[in-house]
């Protein structure tokens, strides 16, 4: 069966409705061989978790300039922003081990809990990102973040999409156990677009969202609710990935308290939660909107409030709860802060002019938010130029310093291990690794090297996995006459994969099962021959040599 | 050839609930078949066409939301027109490409002329106007079933549907009559095997199970008894199709072969008054079949079962008692006193109390040729280019995708038809199960992102051109055109938090002028097809109807 035929009888289900996690009991597929077959083996065990703030982000009221605010003060009749300045006295400081770093540039008053990340060293930015010729349309600059296209370039594939489909080609016919990517919300992101279909999949926090499947607002009690019902539940089921999330939700949890009335806090405890109950996925996307702050993005009567202040404040907040969380817990692949990274994207930043509505408009470059254990604890860049010498005047937009592919590019080259060579093909960018001569990170061009992470943080992810602890394990009946095999001595770990490969080097079984289980024993249903078993986690491997009579 | 329950739909039956039961709560229509008093408005006129015809577009709502009552009912039941008969896409023996075949005098190569005829089947209600005909077409397809496999001479499958669409709002005694000596269904069900000494009992069984009277009357009471039907099947014996072979094919079809009929009286029981169907003159035998026919259409229960039959179809499928005696009944009383003729009942059903009472709508689920079928029209999609062969290698594609949901045209799983309309517990429920779910979750995903594609084609909906069609021009207002969106695919209106979240699809939070602001920048940028801001419009537009089409809402009529 090919991938097309494949997805046209809807076998994957990924392209129903999201899955709601309410607590229904999924039974459909659950027991499919679809759903115990091929599992690719992940290229690691590491997260990134994308925020995406839609709407265009006031990046220069979110880390502020303030050594620039001689310009800034000026009134917007001459190209500033007075009227929506925040008090220099009242910009957090960048502060670290009791001294101010980054004089001249200060968060925004409502992100303590971020500027505290800062101080613990757990969150890095990146000044300027954008690209040339941007786009100050929403949906055509969301399309150009999220697909990583040049700005004359329609693209259809979302930048993550391409990676996943270049790791998991056979996705369509064969769906690992554990879907590859999530999407808190109703509608999968177009990030995980792949050529054939979008990778990831939906997931809805009950708690917050589930208007489209009526999770929310039930069905009339009449006969049209009654059959609306009816399909809703089935649509519910079709989602193949739905017990295996739903196991992990329910498996996972919180350690730590999250805000209330913070909807990214909710999206994100649900994130933090899955990953506990170790979900298998590399990627979450979660969404924050209401950035397109045209008018009263600050209150005319105290700058450092209104409704941008409020957005920065639930953001800043959230963030600090997620990574708190994480802190506080590990799973059975290790300490959880250890393999997330964060990282937050929009569609473009806004005018340095305020437009007499104490708002903004549509502007370019802004920075981005990285933040994770292991991020380097900077700011890259510097403060945004904002008077334009050679015209004596304020400029209308801000610079570019990074090209937001670099960024991108370079999460793919550290985090996740991939060579220079791939990461050009993934974002169609010749790259730069640092291992030229002369290399300038601040010339523009494609970086794979910006230093987002922190030098005790070893990039390189070792593709070897340890097979000495498993070194007493045994596998029996060798030879096996019935095709059913089991292990003994298994004593590390909890949750184990096991593949068998014939000696020609195809893969004709793989399972995951609980280490409790390896001893009761896996009908395997093999033909006569030698075989490779491989039994491993996410740390661990070993093989055996396997007669089948 | 007994209904069985193997055909693919049947196999989640685990998953189907029964049907509310009384004193659940749940609110049912209480009302008969008196006239609906109500205002005639856009939403009546919705009702209306919804259940009536397949996929009915904005303009065709509009036209009919502006006539009466009276005007509108009458225009739905507007006769099925005369088609173009089938051409031949993929020629086999003795067939021309793009020329029809049914007059051919071989039996020609049955893959490509079933192709061909379900194509033909597509391309019709597709083209269909504002009329019940093609639904009601499905409906006899389903109640007087043949399948063309089984039948094995697409040329007689090809007059079946003649026949079917020219009685579609006929009389149904007529229409019985008819089929009962076609030579698809001789073939169908056995008739032709039906011999002097040998009788075959298949179609007479048929005739008064599936066909007329029903096995059994409302209490559980049978209709008839075995020995009824095999009196029936003497009655039968003595027609024969005059297909011979591979070869010859004569006009008409079929032929009343007296050496073959069983000579004698046919005595039946009490179910119908012990009466004897006797003719003794040889030129007067295949005259039984009329008395037979008779016989049967005397008693009640044939309007009764026929009248449950389409409220299933365009109503509801369970019956409750209320429904019984307040609208079955009285209906059952019109199909009588018309002598059987079908527009009189749907006339008055159309215009009930019962049809427009606000608990009826959004009650039958779509089956999968209302659900594709539907969206290609409702969606407006440009026809395919050069017809007629390209358009029928779409049409092809797109009937792959109703085979996908377990409907195939021409081929019911069995005799008894689609289990959807006699399968209990579920009924309408059997059309989604979590496979069908799926296919018609990517039915959506490649019709309106891809589209269906064949050699030249890519057969999809000019979304952009469509929200500008069904808003009356007033696309760039993001409100009416997600309530326009909402009133055309929808059946009944949604919550306003169901509408914040369509409206979060496009615009994630944004203000609503932006909508504006992007619609004015689309139109700027629209003449540029591959313009990036253009394409960024048209991507949003697909997530949009992406997520309506996946709504349980849409998935009901």
């Amino acid at each position: 069966m090919n991938r097309r035929h494949f997805l046209k009888q809807g076998g994957l289900g990924a392209l129903g409705l999201p899955v709601v996690l309410n607590g229904i009991s999924f039974n459909s597929l659950a027991n499919s061989k679809l759903m115990q077959a091929l599992s690719a083996v992940t290229a690691t065990d590491r997260i990134l978790v994308l925020i995406q703030l839609h709407g265009g982000n006031d990046g220069l009221n979110m880390v502020i300039p303030t050594s620039e605010y001689s310009y800034l003060s000026q009134s917007s009749n001459s190209g500033g922003r007075a009227d929506i300045l925040i008090d220099e006295n009242a910009v957090l400081q960048f502060m670290y081990n009791g001294v101010q770093q980054h004089a001249g540039t200060g968060l925004h008053p409502a992100m303590q809990a971020l500027s505290n990340l800062y101080t613990d060293g757990h969150l890095g930015i990146i000044q300027g990102v954008g690209y040339p010729n941007p786009s100050f349309s929403h949906f055509r600059a969301t399309d150009i973040v999220l697909s990583g296209s040049d700005s004359n370039v329609y693209e259809d594939t979302g930048w993550i999409g391409r990676y996943l489909n270049n790791e998991h080609p056979n996705y369509a016919t064969t769906p690992p156990a554990d879907p590859l990517a999530i999407t808190i919300g109703a509608i999968g992101s177009n990030v995980y677009n792949g050529p054939d279909m979008n990778m990831g999949i939906a997931v809805q926090n009950s708690q917050t969202t589930g208007y489209l499947s009526g999770n929310v607002d039930i069905a009339p009690n009449n006969l049209y609710g009654y059959e609306l019902t009816h399909i809703r539940n089935i649509a519910q089921q079709s989602n193949t990935y739905a017990t295996a999330i739903s196991n992990a939700y329910n498996n996972g949890g919180n350690v730590a308290t999250y805000p209330a009335n913070n909807p990214l806090a909710q999206q994100l405890q649900t994130v933090a939660r899955l990953i506990k109950g170790d979900l298998g996925s590399n990627f979450y996307m979660v969404n924050m909107g209401s950035f397109d702050t045209h008018d009263g993005q600050v209150n005319a009567s105290d700058p450092t409030t209104g409704w941008h202040a409020n957005l920065l404040g639930q953001l800043s907040e959230a963030i600090a709860a997620f990574m708190t969380d994480l802190g506080s817990m590990s799973n059975s692949v290790g300490a959880m802060d250890e393999r997330v990274l964060g990282l937050t994207v929009s569609e473009f930043g806004r005018t340095i002019n305020a437009n007499g509505n104490h708002g903004t408009d549509h502007g370019t470059t802004a920075p981005m938010l990285l933040f994770g254990k292991h991020v380097n604890p900077d700011i890259l860049g510097s403060n945004p130029t904002i008077w334009d010498a050679s015209q004596g005047a304020i400029k209308d937009d801000l610079d570019m310093q990074f090209d937001f592919r670099s960024v991108y590019g370079s999460i793919f080259h550290q985090w996740f291990n991939l060579s220079t060579p791939v990461v050009d093909s993934l974002l169609n960018k010749s790259f730069q690794d640092g291992s030229q001569p002369g290399q300038d990170i601040f010339d523009g061009g494609f970086h794979c090297n910006l230093p987002l992470f922190k030098s005790t943080f070893t990039p390189i992810i070792s593709s070897i996995k340890d097979s000495a602890a498993l070194s007493n394990v045994v596998l029996y009946p060798n030879p096996t006459s019935d095709g059913v095999i089991r292990f003994k001595e298994v004593t590390l770990g909890t949750q184990y994969e096991v593949a068998i490969t014939t000696t020609a080097g195809q893969e004709v079984f793989r399972q995951k099962m609980a280490a409790s289980a390896l001893a009761a024993g896996l009908d395997c249903d093999l033909s006569s021959g030698s075989y490779t078993v491989s039994l491993q986690n996410k740390t661990h491997q070993r093989n055996f040599a396997l007669q089948v009579l | 050839m007994k209904p069985n329950a193997t055909d693919a739909t049947s196999a989640n039956a685990m998953v189907c609930a029964p049907p509310p039961p009384p004193g659940s709560g749940v609110s049912r229509p209480t009302s008969g078949i008196a006239r609906y008093q109500g205002t005639w408005d856009a939403t009546t006129a919705k009702q209306l066409l919804r259940t009536t015809v397949i996929g009915p577009t904005k303009t065709q709502t509009n036209a009919l939301a502006l006539l009466s009552m009276d005007a509108a009912v009458e225009r739905i039941l507007t006769p099925l027109p005369r088609v173009d008969p089938p051409i031949c896409i993929s020629p086999g023996a003795g067939d021309i490409e793009n020329l029809p075949w049914h007059l051919s005098t071989q039996r020609g190569n049955q893959f490509n002329r079933k192709k061909s005829l379900q194509c033909w089947m597509v391309k019709n209600i597709l083209h269909a106007d504002t009329s019940v005909g093609e639904n009601l077409l499905l409906f006899w397809h389903n109640h007087l079933v043949t399948g063309i496999d089984a039948v094995n001479d697409a040329r007689f499958t090809y007059y079946y549907i003649q026949l079917l669409r020219q009685h579609a709002l006929g009389n149904f005694k007529t229409l019985v009559r008819e089929i009962s000596t076609h030579a698809a269904m001789l073939k169908y069900l056995s008739g032709d095997q039906n011999k002097k000494g040998a009788p075959n009992e298949n179609y007479a069984r048929e005739l008064l199970e599936l066909f007329t009277l029903g096995a059994e009357d409302i209490n559980g009471n049978p209709n008839y008894t075995e020995a009824d039907v095999e009196e029936a099947a003497k009655v039968l014996t003595g027609w024969e199709t005059r297909h011979q072979g591979n070869g010859t094919f004569l006009n008409p079809h079929t032929r009343f072969n007296a050496n073959q009929h069983e000579t004698g009286a046919k005595t039946f029981s009490s179910h119908f008054n012990n009466q004897t169907i006797h003719r003794s003159l040889p030129n007067q035998y295949e005259r039984e079949l009329d008395d037979l026919i008779d016989m049967i259409f005397d008693r009640e229960e044939v309007a009764l079962f026929l009248v449950r039959q389409l409220y299933t179809w365009f109503v509801y499928y369970d019956i409750d008692s209320n429904t019984e005696s307040h609208v079955i009944a009285p209906l059952a009383q019109i199909l009588r006193d018309n002598d059987y003729d079908v527009k009189p009942v749907l006339r008055t059903l159309f215009k009930s109390q019962h049809f427009y009472d606000a608990h009826a709508a959004g009650t039958v689920v779509k089956n999968p040729a209302s659900y594709v079928l539907g969206s290609i029209r409702q969606f407006e999609t440009p026809e395919p280019l050069n017809f007629p062969k390209e358009a029928y290698m779409v049409y092809y594609r797109v009937h792959q995708w109703m085979l996908d949901m377990q409907m195939e045209l021409l081929n019911p799983p069995n005799v008894a038809g689609w289990s959807a309309y006699y399968q209990s517990p579920g009924y309408y429920q059997r059309w989604i199960n979590t496979a069908t779910y799926n296919a018609r979750s990517s039915f959506a995903h490649v019709f309106l992102r891809q589209g269906i594609y064949s050699a030249t084609t890519r057969y999809k909906p000019n979304l952009p051109l469509f929200v500008q069609s069904i808003t009356g021009m007033q696309a760039h207002d993001i409100n009416v055109l997600i309530q326009s969106a909402v009133d055309l695919l929808l059946p009944v209106d949604i919550t306003s938090n169901q509408k914040q979240y369509l409206k979060d699809i496009l615009l994630n939070g944004l203000p609503d002028f932006e909508w504006t602001v992007e619609w004015s920048q689309y139109m700027l940028t629209a003449v540029q097809a591959s313009n990036p801001t253009s394409v960024a419009m048209r991507k949003k537009l697909e997530d949009f109807f992406y997520e309506i089409m996946n709504m349980a809402e849409y998935h009901l009529n």
